[in-house]
């Protein structure tokens, strides 16, 4: 039985390049020339609606599906005809894929054993890495069935990091968490990733996830790369109207007329031009937009609903001519605003952000 | 007091199925066990009736007859080998097979297991002579071989030991397939993708993923297959020689040859404790893994 021997270059965290990649599962273009660079030892994170293609890329990148086109290259190797095995990729499936029959302890070693450790090397080693993910001595005994979801994932993230790979893929490892577990998790994976050092890539359908941990975010929309960037320039300055709705609650307003740097909205708002093009759309985010004592600037509007969160609330209004606006704002006076009220906003200077 | 009445009321639900039990199962075993022990053997067993509990018509003499009898201990040795022979072949020949058909698509798959079962719903004897057709002197499959040359002359696949085994592979071998397909259908296709991105080879994977999570699966085909082959009767009476007796075929010898129902009594029970204990020992063996699993 001849183990795979372990790829060469072995400092974790390699940087990944993808070109013009592309794959088609009959007339449907799920991966749709896809480029892409991840800075070694950074955390990217690929989001998208569910059917953008996301898993499939992540699947092309582990090697469980072949590219039609396009090269994948890791830490300047091309890989793109390597088969898994050789690629030297630690993977956390989405429902995890423990192996049922072993303890957890012995789904850690499983990937030492494939490349012939030694039984006592590759015991210590799985140990070592089980204590990094906090799972207790009892629980190493256990199969996975009687682990917890948060305690699997941990098995999970162990078994795919003890190998140590030049890259950690995760496939929506939270999904399966409740809220609580997940924002523990969230948490534990980013230090876990900081600590390490090894370049991640992360799939996700939450925009909350995205946001809060990655280094960059690739957002995906029908098998295309639609806006690679920072959390902040995805969430701030989307490229389009549907990257700034999948990022979160937008006002999307039409831009009425521009001049002397000031670009006229609907309902006879104004705001400072941001850039000197003029745009079709304008991109408000709610938390932008504030309510103004009456009698000053601003624009009145009519309480159409409001939505408690907790520490915030949204208000939706209608303007004078009927265009509708959402405000999240953080106040405890607004709790008492009820439908049909009126209130005065404002929009931030720096707020308007140009879509085409 | 109301657990008690509908703890009452579940036993009453289960009174048909019982009855129907006792009715089909336990009554003919327990009679079976009791002309096992019956005096006198000449008669036919069907005239037991009456005398069912009359003192002085009880012996263990057919037990004593059968552990003197060293013509019993050759056709109980040669029925348990070739019980065990069949179901390792079954095995051998299903596994692959098993394994090959659920890799396909769901379509091509149920199609697989369709022509699988199939010639199970023929008569077994229209498909044992079917099979003596085939493996005849003059049959297509003596002359296939003969024109590929690897023969010069017919073989002798027939009323030899060779023609019950090709017999009783075939009959078994539907029941095999299905239960291996079963408990490789079963298994997660992605657990063998996480062995192979964490580096397992083709043969790891098979060894450490696919056949460890099958061996349950893999233990109850064993056992069917072993059930299905001890109890052998069919094949070896059309397909076999008289070389080849099993304990099924000599009962059907020492009641309606020999007239001896209590020898034939006898040697049914010996059979049946003898599969009794290996369906218990494989429960056992089972139990005792799940045991293992939950500690």
């Amino acid at each position: 039985m001849a183990a795979p021997s372990p790829p060469p270059g072995d400092d974790p965290g390699a940087g990944l390049v993808l070109s013009n990649l592309r794959r088609s599962f009959g007339r449907d273009r799920a991966v749709d020339d896809v480029s892409l660079e991840v800075e070694p030892g950074s955390l990217f994170c690929l989001l998208g609606p569910s059917g953008c293609g996301k898993t499939t890329l992540l699947r092309l990148i582990a090697g469980y599906q072949a590219a039609d086109c396009g090269a994948i290259r890791l830490g300047g190797r091309d890989i793109t005809t390597l088969g898994p095995e050789h690629r030297g990729i630690g993977m956390v499936f989405q429902h995890y894929a423990l192996f049922p029959h072993l303890s957890a302890r012995d789904n850690v070693a499983f990937g030492l054993a494939a490349r012939g450790v030694a039984r006592g090397e590759r015991r210590q080693q799985a140990e070592a890495m089980l204590d990094r993910v906090g799972l207790s001595a009892a629980e190493r005994k256990r199969r996975p069935r009687r682990l917890s979801g948060g305690q699997q994932q941990r098995v999970a993230l162990a078994r795919a990091l003890v190998i140590e790979p030049k890259l950690l893929l995760l496939d929506e490892p939270m999904a399966n968490l409740d809220r609580r577990l997940r924002e523990q998790m969230r948490e534990e994976i980013r230090d876990l990733q900081r600590r390490t050092g090894v370049t991640t890539i992360f799939v996700t359908h939450d925009q909350e996830e995205a946001l809060s941990l990655a280094d960059k975010i690739g957002v995906m929309m029908d098998g295309r790369m639609a806006q690679i960037g920072s959390p902040d320039d995805i969430y701030n300055r989307p490229v389009d109207a549907r990257v700034s709705r999948f990022l979160g609650d937008a006002n999307l307003l039409a831009l009425q007329s521009s001049h002397a740097g000031q670009w006229q909205l609907p309902g006879g708002m104004a705001v400072a031009a941001n850039g000197r093009a003029t745009p079709a759309q304008v991109m408000i985010r709610p938390e932008r937009i504030r309510p103004v004592e009456a009698g000053r600037a601003g624009v009145g509007a009519h309480v159409v609903s409001t939505t408690f969160l907790g520490a915030d609330r949204i208000i939706d209004m209608q303007l004078g001519d009927g265009t509708p606006l959402r405000m999240r704002a953080r106040r405890e006076r607004y709790d008492r605003l009820a439908p049909g009220d009126t209130l005065r906003v404002a929009l931030d200077d720096d707020a308007a952000w140009p879509l085409a | 007091m109301k657990d008690r009445a509908s703890n009452a009321a579940s036993w009453l639900l289960c009174l048909p199925v019982l009855a129907l039990l006792i009715l089909c199962f336990v009554m003919p075993l327990a009679g079976m066990a009791r002309l096992s022990l019956n005096a006198g053997g000449g008669q036919s067993g069907f005239g037991l009736g009456g005398a069912l509990f009359e003192p002085g018509t009880w012996t263990v003499a057919a037990y004593a007859d059968l552990l003197a009898s060293p013509y019993f201990r050759e056709v109980l040795w040669f029925t348990l080998w070739f019980g065990v022979a069949v179901a390792v072949v079954c095995v051998l020949i299903a596994y692959p097979l098993a394994l090959a058909i659920s890799r396909l698509s769901p379509l091509a798959r149920a199609l697989a297991l369709a022509a699988i079962i199939l010639p199970k719903l023929a008569n077994v004897l229209v498909v044992v002579y079917g099979l003596k057709l085939m493996l005849g002197n003059a049959g297509p499959v003596n002359a296939l071989l003969l024109w590929l040359g690897v023969i010069d002359s017919p073989v002798r696949l027939l009323n030899n030991l060779l023609g019950v085994f090709i017999g009783k592979t075939y009959l078994i071998l539907p029941y095999t397939v299905l239960l291996l397909s079963v408990a490789l259908a079963r298994i997660d296709p992605e657990l063998n993708l996480a062995a192979r991105g964490l580096g397992a080879g083709p043969l790891q994977r098979f060894v450490r993923v696919t056949l460890a999570l099958s061996l349950p699966g893999l233990a109850t085909a064993f056992l069917v297959s072993l059930v299905f082959g001890v109890g052998a009767f069919v094949t070896p009476f059309l397909m076999g020689s008289p070389n080849q007796i099993t304990v099924s075929v000599d009962v059907q010898r020492q009641t309606f040859e020999n007239l001896n129902w209590p020898r034939g009594a006898a040697e049914s029970v010996v059979m049946l404790g003898v599969l009794m204990a290996a369906l218990g020992g494989g429960a056992g063996l089972r139990a005792l893994a799940r045991r293992k699993d939950t500690r």
